[in-house]
């Protein structure tokens, strides 16, 4: 602990994981049938590129990524496929469990492009919770130098056991997959941190420190806290680095993983295995049988704590994640994805629902304990005022949502609920804003187009009277002076917005090249139209002064 | 002695002030005509709060012509697809009282839908449409960019075979919105009316 920093606040809500750290670590009973979702990391949804009646084994690509964050999925038991839908794939097992590997790479020898596409391939995505998919966030190092690699093995959700167990069956394996992933990113040291109350898990780790090769690897044990596991304020307590509110940890060269990943790298890497299963934590007081489980993905829920032993009359509600951040699920018939940490089978006792709401007395309980030094209480207000600019001034969207504040308010205001809804509400204005102003474009664009056809119209209709020699058209032509001046006047001016909008382009091209420019595009169709008609305007304008000079 | 000394020094101070006056005016003058700009900076403010669906039933063909109206002085309350929430917004902007809708709000956006069957490809919704949402050509079947519709519903008059719906716009399902219902925050004791008092 001796080059420990501090994160402000955080809590000690009682651990519980005694109730899932005692037994091995073990391979759940391989299912009879998997629902696997599309869309199990961020990003995109994947597009399913197999059909039903299709026969896969353990490993096809059933689903190929789509858009640049996005991510493949693959068959994780051996079968037939029994449904595709715009959400999920269905697979009937024929308990065969036939694999289907990629060729094993020795990372040591390989190129870097080979490692990254067999990540790309492999269908990896952080664990951790996130979901953020591996092969991009390997590829950070081509916009930002990264100096250390952070795993993340502090595990501070109460109950939850899976890194705990991976490490002390696999930290060999896991300290192996970090030395991959740091020659990917070009890594001059990993740091581990975890946190002191998984005591094997740290002796498995100084035993797998010693023949870590070939970059150096740091284990840093830091007091039980909650949320110590949280990106942020882990890198600061190890590293005493601060992640810029709007920026990632790359912005001061870090980068962050979880165990479970950096087991899945190497099992992708070594063997070859795509991801197609994930430690799993199954505990609470409902079930007979917990403890931590090798899970296919799509293994139904129910089917998974029936085999632990559901109490089913004694189960009051099963959690998927941690109680603090995770979510109640409304159904047992859901699978188990990529992002399934833990499942908790809780009793009315254990976990019982929250009293009823009282008014806030402005204690100020929530702010001390708040892990990002956010305001929690005027969140609360603002939040339910829906003052939109006063959330964002206050930061609204560096909230993690640990749920801290929730936890100490003795009113018992279901904080952490309402800045999800205010983040969602103004992540879908921001959506609309964005919508109107391409709408916007487009009607100045049609304006546009129509003006340029008008003039366009008037030009052909004077050149046909000019062919006619104007037999009746003097009355008309001599009735208005022509503005030449003004119309000289627009032509400049529409001749500068063409210019400006190139530029604002080609600036903003250069700035970000991913960023969609349709809007500006958009933007300098429309000043060039502007600019067409402005000029079919003046050149009209000027035939029409000279014939009326010369006549 | 003195006193002329005083004289002088008023009239030069006077002199000097009035130079600076019309030193300062004539910059100004000159200044402003200089960088004169075209553009009504608080029209473009007000265009932002506007929700662009160029719908027209506001009676100005556009969203920016509606903005440029009122700053000229027009009410604040002819957007139905703004709803109060714009009314207020743009009340706020410009200092003056929130009115109440002049109009039905919508309850939910929408998008075109034409039914293609039935189209005859007439092309006179493509020339309505504010935004060039509608694609096809003469004699062959049109059909909606989702994507781009604004909800506007000015390609159902024009269309002479009625062939265009207004259905309510599919949202994907990483834009759902909770739906939180909060209890009071009303004291406990507040909460039900006392039996007794009358």
């Amino acid at each position: 602990m001796s080059n420990a920093f501090d994160f402000p606040g955080g809590i000690y809500p009682p651990e519980r994981k005694q109730r899932s750290n005692q037994s091995a670590l073990i391979e759940a009973p391989l299912p009879r049938w998997v629902t696997l979702p599309l869309q199990q990391h961020s990003g995109q949804a994947a597009t399913p590129c197999v059909v039903v009646g299709d026969a896969v084994k353990v490993g096809s690509v059933i689903a190929k990524r789509e858009g640049m964050i996005s991510s493949n999925l693959h068959a994780s038991i051996s079968g037939t496929v029994s449904e595709v839908s715009a959400t999920q794939i269905c697979i009937d097992g024929d308990g065969q469990d036939e694999w289907l590997r990629l060729p094993p790479l020795a990372w040591r020898h390989v190129e870097p492009d080979a490692l990254l596409e067999r990540l790309n391939e492999s269908g990896i995505v952080g664990l951790g919770g996130a979901g953020f998919p591996t092969h991009i966030k390997a590829r950070v190092v081509e916009r930002h130098a990264i100096n250390t690699l952070v795993i993340n093995a502090a595990e501070c959700e109460p109950y939850i056991t899976a890194d705990d167990l991976t490490l002390r069956h696999h930290a060999n394996e896991v300290l192996e997959g970090a030395q991959i992933i740091a020659k990917l990113c070009g890594a001059q040291h990993i740091v581990i941190g975890i946190e002191d109350n998984k005591p094997e898990a740290i002796g498995a780790l100084k035993q797998a420190l010693t023949n870590s090769q070939p970059i150096p690897v740091a284990l840093t044990v830091i007091a039980t806290r909650y949320p110590s596991g949280g990106e942020r304020q882990l890198i600061k307590k190890l590293l005493d680095l601060n992640v810029p509110s709007d920026g990632l940890p790359a912005d001061v060269g870090v980068l962050c993983h979880n165990p479970g990943t950096l087991l899945a790298v190497l099992h992708a890497v070594r063997n070859g295995q795509p991801l197609v299963s994930r430690v799993v934590t199954l505990t609470g007081e409902a079930i007979t049988q917990p403890g931590n489980r090798w899970v296919r993905l799509g293994t139904s829920v129910r089917e998974l704590l029936e085999q632990a032993g559901l109490n089913t009359p004694e189960l009051h509600q099963v959690i998927q994640g941690g109680p603090m951040m995770g979510t109640p699920l409304l159904t047992l018939d859901t699978p188990v994805t990529k992002l399934t940490n833990c499942l908790i089978a809780a009793t009315l006792e254990e976990l019982p629902p929250p009293p009823a709401e009282s008014p806030c007395i402005r204690c100020g309980e929530c702010e001390s304990v708040c892990p990002v030094a956010l305001l929690p209480q005027q969140l609360h207000w603002y939040a339910r005022a829906q003052d939109d600019t006063k959330l964002e001034r206050y930061h609204l969207f560096n909230c993690i949502e640990c749920g801290a504040c929730s936890y100490v308010c003795p009113s018992h205001i279901s904080l952490v609920v309402d800045y999800r809804e205010a983040k969602s509400r103004i992540r879908l204005q921001r959506i609309e804003a964005v919508k109107a102003e391409h709408a916007k474009h487009r009607f100045e664009f049609r304006q546009a187009r129509l003006a340029r056809e008008e003039a366009e119209k008037q030009a052909r209709k004077q050149a046909r009277q000019a062919q006619q020699r104007r037999p009746t058209n003097t009355a008309a032509a001599s009735g208005e002076k022509v503005d030449l001046r003004g119309l000289r006047i627009a032509h400049a001016a529409a001749k500068a917005s063409v210019k400006k909008a190139e530029k604002t382009l080609a600036r903003v091209a250069q700035e970000d090249p991913k960023q969609s420019l349709d809007d500006l595009e958009m933007q300098l169709a429309t000043a060039q139209e502007n600019l067409k008609a402005a000029e079919l305007q003046l050149a009209q304008a000027r035939e029409q002064q000279s014939s009326e000079e010369s006549s | 002695m003195n006193s002329s000394i005083d004289l002088i020094g008023i009239l030069s101070a006077v002199a000097v002030l009035t130079g600076l006056g019309i030193g300062f005016g004539a910059l100004l003058g000159v200044v402003s005509e200089r960088f004169k700009r075209e553009d009504n900076p608080l029209v473009e403010q007000i265009d932002a709060l506007l929700p662009q669906t160029q719908c027209g039933q506001c009676g100005y063909p556009g969203c920016r012509p509606y903005a440029e109206a009122i700053n000229q002085g027009d009410a604040l309350n002819k957007c139905p697809p703004g709803g109060e929430a714009t009314i207020h917004a743009l009340a706020d902007l410009l200092g003056r009282d929130p009115e109440p809708l002049d109009g039905e709000a919508q309850s939910e956006a929408k998008v075109a839908f034409i039914r293609e069957a039935e189209c005859i490809g007439c092309t006179k919704c493509i020339q309505a449409c504010p935004v060039d949402a509608i694609i096809g050509a003469a004699k062959l079947m049109h059909t909606v960019i989702e994507d781009e519709c604004t909800g506007c519903d000015l390609c159902l008059d024009p269309c002479p075979v009625d062939c265009i719906d207004m259905l309510p716009r599919s949202a994907p399902i990483t834009q759902w919105q909770p739906v939180v219902a909060h209890s009071s925050n009303m004291i406990a004791s507040d909460r039900q009316p006392a039996s007794g008092v009358s």
